[in-house]
């Protein structure tokens, strides 16, 4: 069944693509036809492995975590492409672009969170968990309530980052390839949909693979030439990239972006903080055999990041000196298609159309390749969280089970395509934040204190949960992004764009008054499991390993 | 097992380098932030009298390893000491 359905579906989306860009052709929309060529390609490959991965999903587990059979090194390059976003790449070249240094303070802080995962959460959270991070939270607590919090929280974060990535798809789109806005972004949603439905996780992380591979070798082949271009003299680059700016010397220096200590202090505690919670990241630990490959798989991507991001900074810098002087990359005075696609012009500069082709492509795959993730995520969180373990009470059905993570896709897909659509014109900066935000301020805390704190309890969860969600949707609505730009007041009612320094301690400091007081029996039970939890996330003793479910 | 005396060693151990790396990666960082936040002029000044590399962008390179460092010598304890104490204590080898 579901392979006639895939094959049919196939052929439609084929048939979309190859009209749509007929279509721009016709219309002599500035097409790049190596962009499409390679997009294309990109697209057939990751179908046919949809195609392959659909065999092998025969299960919930192989659907939400590919049986746990993926290897550490696979893993690790999946995370990778996982978090890498067209938005970091473009988004902190585009901010180096107009700001030099403070840029990289995004770079810095989306980096610093992964060393804290390796340390203290991927070997627990891969022994206390099986598919979500809910089954972690929920070892010890009251399934019931911390279930419902956790869900909200990996809920929320799921739909803004969703949206966030559809706007961006959809502009980027419409952008490179000439492909009007609504038919770009509905054209990530099916291939979204075929690629999960068909594949899930199995097809998800080789799309992530493939795509982890393409933007680093192409963001690497950008750096070599960039390189060879000013004959390997760092301080040329710097030097000419000072002699062009308007601003100078001071692109060099912090202070361009904050003037404000806690404006810099709160962006990266939301940075760092938001990595850690998020769900379609740590789903990703549940999808190798054990917690040593889970813990390898951090490395891994740590060291690729690591790598891309040390490479973006001098993409970052070099857009300044190749980009800005340049007049066939300007109109009226302004970047063609805003800072935000400065890295691509770069491309042209360095390597013509073909080299630029092909990164507006890559650009493309890896909006693909992050909306597929975030759909396992969400689509996991409610046929397993919410059907299987809240409503089934742990003995669900299994092909309403399957029916219900198959449709939850369809769903969460039409919803960011439609948002997508709808917010097509507004100002979306606030909706990149709000994941980060609600991540570091609900999902964080309850994980780590649920892992490492003997006091811990279901109430204190739930309360604390509640606070760090209100106030980060409080504190980013009543902030500089949705009550100037949107409301458009004078001024804002809270003077920070990312308010995770107060919310992420808002949290805490709830959770700990509520635990402390609560001397309920039930978290008299919870503190007695703290024992049993502890020898399960140390030991991975009497946890029922992923595949064999 | 909680009281087995070999799990509560590697517990401490582990315990021992998880914070004691997670707060040298917390320093890392927030060496890096005060930079913006703080102490900006030491940020801005060149590396030397020739260069207009600045101390910021050299040491917002030096963050990044630093935080890759960090992994390795956390992948490497666990895989040399660690995991096999583990491994030990899992199957019933009490004495470690």
């Amino acid at each position: 069944m579901v392979n006639s359905m895939f094959k049919r579906s196939l052929i439609f989306v084929c048939l979309l693509i190859v009209s749509t860009s007929v279509w721009a052709v016709a219309e002599g929309a500035s097409v790049n036809t190596s962009a499409i060529f390679i997009f294309v390609a990109f697209v057939a490959a990751t179908l046919w492995i949809s195609y392959w991965a659909s065999s092998q999903t025969n299960s919930s587990s192989a659907f939400y975590t590919a049986g746990g059979q993926i290897s550490a090194g696979q893993n690790g390059t999946a995370i990778a492409g996982d978090f890498m976003s067209a938005a970091s790449f473009l988004g902190i070249s585009g901010l180096i672009y107009t700001a030099g240094f403070d840029g990289l303070i995004l770079a810095i802080g989306a980096l610093a969170g992964w060393p804290i995962m390796l340390f203290l959460m991927s070997e627990r959270v891969r022994n206390l968990g099986r598919f979500t991070i809910t089954d972690v939270v929920s070892y010890r607590l009251q399934q019931r309530p911390i279930r419902m919090i956790a869900t909200l929280g990996t809920i929320s974060v799921i739909i803004f980052y969703l949206i966030a990535q559809m706007v961006g798809a959809g502009k980027l789109v419409e952008l490179l390839f000439g492909i009007p806005y609504s038919v770009s972004v509905s054209m990530v949603g099916i291939l979204v949909i075929i690629y999960v439905t068909a594949g899930g996780m199995l097809a998800t992380t080789w799309v992530q693979i493939i795509k982890a591979v393409l933007l680093l070798s192409g963001v690497a082949l950008m750096c070599v030439l960039i390189l060879v271009a000013i004959n390997f003299d760092m301080d040329s680059l710097f030097a000419k990239a000072v002699d062009i700016h308007p601003r100078g010397e001071l692109i060099l220096q912090p202070g361009s972006l904050f003037s404000d200590p806690i404006q810099a202090i709160t962006i990266a505690v939301s940075m760092m903080f938001g990595v850690l919670g998020l769900p379609h990241i740590l789903m990703r630990l549940f999808t190798v055999p054990d917690m040593q490959a889970a813990k390898k798989s951090v490395f891994y991507a740590s060291n690729l990041m690591g790598l891309f991001y040390i490479m973006t900074i001098l993409i970052g810098f070099a857009t300044i000196v190749f980009v800005s002087g340049e007049t066939q990359y300007h109109a009226d005075g302004k970047l063609i298609g805003g800072s935000n696609v400065a890295a691509i012009h770069l491309a042209h500069a360095l390597g013509g159309d073909l080299l630029m082709g092909f990164m507006s492509a890559v650009a493309f795959s890896t909006i693909l390749a992050v909306v597929a993730g975030l759909t396992v995520a969400g689509s996991a969180s409610i046929s397993h969280d919410i059907y299987a373990e809240l409503l089934s009470k742990g003995e669900p059905d299994a092909r309403k089970e399957f029916l219900i993570s198959r449709v939850t896709v369809v769903i969460l897909c039409s919803i960011a395509v439609g948002l997508g659509i709808l917010f097509q014109n507004q100002n979306v900066a606030f909706i990149a934040v709000m994941p980060m935000v609600i991540s570091a301020s609900v999902n964080f805390p309850i994980i780590i204190l649920a892992m490492y704190w003997r006091g811990f309890t279901t109430r204190g969860a739930v309360v604390g949960g509640l606070v760090g969600f209100v106030s980060s949707i409080g504190l980013i609505v009543g902030g500089p992004k949705v009550w100037v730009s949107i409301v458009g007041a004078e001024v804002p009612l809270f003077p920070y764009d990312y308010p995770a320094l107060f919310t992420m301690t808002a949290a805490f400091i709830t959770m700990y008054i509520f635990s402390v007081t609560d001397r309920s029996a039930g978290a008299d039970q919870d503190r007695l499991k703290f024992e049993e939890q502890l020898v399960a996330a140390e030991l991975a003793s009497n946890v029922a390993s992923a595949s064999s479910h | 097992m909680n009281s087995n005396p070999a799990f509560t060693k590697l517990l401490k151990l582990r315990s021992r380098v998880r914070f004691t790396l997670t707060a040298l990666l917390i320093g890392a960082h927030a060496f890096f932030v005060g930079g913006i936040a703080f102490y900006h002029d030491f940020f801005a000044r060149p590396m030397s009298d020739e260069s207009t590399i600045t101390v910021g962008i050299v040491a917002t390179v030096g963050v990044i390893i630093t935080m890759i460092l960090l992994e390795w010598v956390y992948i490497f304890i666990s895989i040399r000491w660690l995991d096999p104490m583990q491994h030990k204590i899992a199957n019933g080898e009490f004495d470690v």
